[in-house]
């Protein structure tokens, strides 16, 4: 039996090297299941401490998990761009006012806040869903959209250690642009970490949300 | 008389158990063979239960395509008792939404059931379709 359901979600975007690597590694391995792949071993070992860590200093999250509320979690590639951390900066000047550890404030490239509604049965083992509607909050969305263009846009070829996330990049871009109701964005990068042609005529970078 | 009404009797068993059989291989292809109509059993959570219920995460890993279905893997930081778990969301060409969670013990992976994969379903099935 379906049954109406509707709620707060929060996306939070992190930097972290190490655990994008292991992202990249994981990536490849759906890649070769056909996308069966199923988490195994001590990949993700230390990975839910570091993301408490994250968490428990950012009271609204803080305060939306002890409602019971999940956290989705993207981790992305470090970038060295000047620009994102004015970016950021500005953003989580505010946090850090309020006591928040600059030090664990660093990762956070953005944090996405949607409102939610669907249909859902439970079975056992497996739910069903449908109706699914939801609204992303503008304000969070375009600032992700802007750190995300200051993160990894600003240079016209990705550095050699960031060219191997190009496909990944592209993935996390082109949903940002589909929750912003831009269902056309295409690619950010080549598949050798460059910027499209598209991108380079500033078709996206000059789109507003 | 008798030997119509026979033949019509048969006709509807052969009709009620075809129509099994369709639910069972669409719930069966959705999940790639994991789930089967007989495997399912609607369940919900006491009050209890939901009251333990206390917010994770849920890691985005990756999105993928095939002809029939648009499918997202992710990672569910807490585990499932203990076994690292990963949660699917698939949508199928016709629209139908699906989400389940794997586990792997021992080597090998096993398809989560009861009360606690419907607590981290209900935890996370939206951070899992929003991809879709």
């Amino acid at each position: 039996m379906f049954v109406h359901r509707s709620g707060i979600s929060y996306t939070l975007y992190l930097q972290n090297n190490y655990y994008a690597q292991q992202t990249l590694k994981n990536r490849e391995e759906i890649d070769k299941s056909g996308g069966n792949w199923a988490q195994s071993g001590d990949m993700d070992k230390g990975l839910d401490d570091y993301l408490s860590k994250i968490i428990d200093a950012i009271p609204e999250l803080k305060e939306a998990e002890k409602k019971g509320i999940g956290i989705g979690v993207v981790i992305l590639p470090e970038s060295s761009s000047d620009v994102l951390k004015q970016s950021v900066s500005a953003a989580t000047d505010q946090m850090i006012a309020d006591g928040t550890d600059p030090d664990i404030l660093k990762d956070v490239l953005g944090i996405v806040k949607d409102t939610f509604s669907c249909d859902i049965e439970n079975n056992n083992g497996y739910a069903l869903i449908k109706n699914l509607t939801s609204t992303a909050d503008s304000n969070d969305l375009n600032n992700m959209l802007e750190n995300f263009k200051n993160a990894y846009g600003t240079d016209k070829t990705l550095s050699e250690a960031l060219s191997k996330f190009a496909d990944y990049l592209n993935e996390i871009w082109e949903h940002l642009n589909k929750q912003a109701g831009n269902n056309d964005a295409g690619s950010i990068f080549t598949s050798e970490g460059k910027l499209s042609p598209e991108e380079k005529k500033g078709r996206f970078f000059n789109a507003s949300v | 008389m008798q030997k119509v009404f026979r033949k019509t009797l048969l006709v509807s068993l052969l009709l009620s158990a075809s129509a099994f059989a369709a639910e069972s291989n669409l719930l069966s292809l959705a999940t790639n063979g994991a789930i089967t109509a007989e495997k399912s059993a609607t369940v919900a959570l006491n009050d209890d239960e939901m009251r333990n219920v206390v917010g994770g995460r849920y890691q985005y890993q990756k999105t993928v395509y095939t002809s029939m279905y648009k499918q997202t893997v992710g990672t569910i930081t807490e585990k499932y008792y203990g076994y690292p778990a990963t949660m699917y969301a698939r949508r199928m060409n016709n629209g139908s939404v699906s989400v389940w969670i794997n586990y792997t013990s021992g080597g090998y992976t096993y398809q989560a059931y009861g009360n606690e994969a419907t607590r981290l379903i209900n935890l996370y099935y939206y951070d899992a379709t929003k991809q879709l």
